[in-house]
């Protein structure tokens, strides 16, 4: 419980450092902050009106205070480009964001695992050499060309799935596919090699010798403890998808977060930038918080940690 | 030499050499191998199939895409030179500095590092971007700041391991510097996993900056870079789908390239993963 206390507390304090970074991102840009709020080709007393609005002139603790209060009470501000609240916006395009991130782990583990158990049992066979081949495109293709190229094959030509948007359940199929490939890739090699290695221990050597069938020596002892080191991937994975969502969501036109930053840096839409990434961070700030939990949950070694 | 027999008698690092070689070659002999210079446009001949004339065909501006992407290889090497050189150094500065002197300043230092470590690379370009602006000068710092953490941590636990070494105490007792103790001893001998790290971070740097370039934040849609061509590409996936082929081939080859060999690197050296 003190372990997972400390995860707790640190996690708090990379939230905290993370949130002054993405506050100064406004003063570190070269410019006015006020007239970067203003927008282009504002007059000087506009610009003016905008700072004592927002209370640019005051001290930028005090700013930082201000703005991060407006935040936990869930006032994300304004958006430069649409001068609309951020705050509903945000949270539409994070809840789709988190679905297609959601089905694409679901994939990548899914298919991962079974990859990976399966090359690691038939080590050296044609299946190892298939998966293990597909593992390495996986993880060289570019992950937005994954995209355009099933779009160009199962939407173009073969017209099975639509190439855009999320209106039916069919469309999610393609963006999962593309942004879990990468994260499969990386699952399937961990799991792969964890799996070898645990065969190799005395212990499996043992469990065979006591006349444990296949299945129970795998199941049990195998993955039990080749668990950990798969855990900690697919969580890192899970954020690193996130990421990865800003590349799906821009080849099939998915109304995302990613997407919407991008836009919004495009647009040098600060307030909606910053909203962005903080939430952003924040998700992969709990992630890493509750894949550490699991570790520790797992491996009865750190308990003592 | 027999380091360099047993990476050979590795077939899937000898195939990442061979398409390293073809990435290089195409971006050292550029102006050779170009059939024309990629800026040349051809607006009566604009998305045109590949033919003898267009060995890969024409893109919407009717520039020739074979060209474009002999000449994005340089684009490559320049970007995966600079990420290494930024990113790459300051990084292991930060690990040199973290690993052999501990103690406080290490604590600081790898604080600040995790906390980096947990955001995905292309956030943190994303972020950077955000402050720097977009563009592909914009995107190499970005990313070569993001390569930073990965770097920092590897050079760091290898010097860890290393200064444990009983001819670094043998130095010590001798009364080397610390300056000399540190680069004529430690860093070549943990260097293994640097190299393999600095192998993957140059396909990594393509891998993203090709990316940030699909989105539009990185190189200038009119360069002759992957994956800004890729982004062109994208409004004719329905009609024209050849244009988004062979720049993804392109990225896809050389980055594979880079993998293979860092994993045969990987295991040659005999290094762990980190």
């Amino acid at each position: 419980m003190k372990y997972v206390m400390k995860r707790l507390l640190s996690a708090l304090v990379v939230v905290f450092l993370t949130s002054i970074i993405v506050f100064c991102i406004v003063h570190l840009i070269p410019g006015d902050p006020a007239m970067v709020y203003a927008g282009a080709g504002a007059k000087q007393e506009q610009v003016e009106n905008v700072r004592i609005e927002m209370g640019l002139d005051k001290p930028l603790v005090v700013q930082y205070i201000n703005w991060a209060g407006g935040i936990l009470q869930g006032d994300f501000g304004t958006s430069l480009a649409t001068k609309q609240p951020i705050l509903p916006v945000l949270m539409d395009k994070f809840h789709n964001t988190f679905i297609l991130s959601a089905l694409g782990i679901v994939f990548a583990v899914g298919f991962g695992l079974l990859l990976g158990i399966v090359s690691a049992l038939k080590h050296n066979s044609f299946i190892d050499l298939i998966s293990m081949f597909i593992a390495i495109i996986g993880i060289s293709m570019p992950i937005f060309w994954v995209g355009m190229l099933l779009v160009m094959v199962f939407s173009v030509q073969m017209g099975w799935f639509p190439a855009t948007g999320n209106d039916t359940w069919v469309s999610y199929i393609l963006p999962t596919i593309t942004i879990g490939m990468n994260s499969m890739a990386i699952i399937t090699r961990m799991t792969r090699s964890s799996v070898l290695e645990v065969l190799n221990e005395d212990y499996m050597v043992t469990a065979v010798a006591k006349g444990l069938r296949g299945r129970t020596v795998i199941l049990v002892h195998a993955l039990k403890n080749a668990m950990i080191p798969i855990v900690t991937t697919i969580g890192m994975q899970f954020g690193y998808l996130m990421g990865g969502a800003v590349l799906t969501e821009t080849v099939f036109v998915y109304p995302g977060l990613g997407r919407y930053l991008v836009d919004s840096l495009t647009k040098r839409d600060y307030p909606a930038i910053q909203a962005s990434i903080l939430l952003l961070a924040v998700v992969f700030v709990v992630v890493n918080f509750i894949v550490d939990s699991t570790y520790y949950k797992l491996d009865p070694k750190m308990k003592d940690a | 030499m027999k380091f360099l027999k047993r990476l050979l008698s590795n077939k899937l690092a000898v195939l990442g050499i061979f398409f390293i070689l073809i990435f290089l070659l195409a971006s050292l002999f550029a102006p050779l191998i170009a059939t024309q210079d990629y800026s040349e446009m051809d607006l009566y001949n604009v998305l045109a199939l590949p033919s003898a004339e267009h060995l890969m065909g024409t893109d919407e501006m009717g520039r020739d895409i074979f060209s474009g992407i002999i000449y994005g290889a340089r684009t490559s090497v320049l970007i995966g030179v600079s990420v290494l050189l930024f990113g790459g150094l300051v990084g292991t500065a930060i690990g040199i500095l973290a690993g052999f002197f501990e103690g406080k300043l290490d604590m600081v230092l790898m604080r600040i590092i995790d906390t980096l470590m947990a955001f995905p690379s292309i956030l943190l370009a994303m972020f950077m971007i955000a402050i720097i602006g977009t563009g592909l000068k914009g995107a190499i710092v970005a990313v070569s700041i993001a390569t930073v953490p990965r770097f920092a941590r590897i050079v760091r636990s290898s010097v860890l391991k290393t200064k444990k070494n009983e001819y670094v105490d043998a130095c010590r007792v001798l009364g080397q510097s610390n300056m000399k103790i540190l680069f004529r001893h430690i860093l070549p001998n943990g260097m293994a996993p640097i190299i393999v790290q600095a192998t993957l971070t140059f396909s990594e740097a393509i891998l993203i900056i090709s990316g940030l370039g699909f989105l539009g934040l990185g190189a200038d849609p009119m360069s002759a870079e992957w994956g800004a061509m890729l982004s062109n590409a994208r409004a004719y996936l329905m009609t024209k789908p050849h244009i988004a082929i062979f720049p993804g081939i392109a990225i896809a080859i050389t980055v594979l390239g880079f993998n293979l060999l860092g994993d045969g690197l990987r295991d040659t050296l005999d290094v762990k993963e980190y």
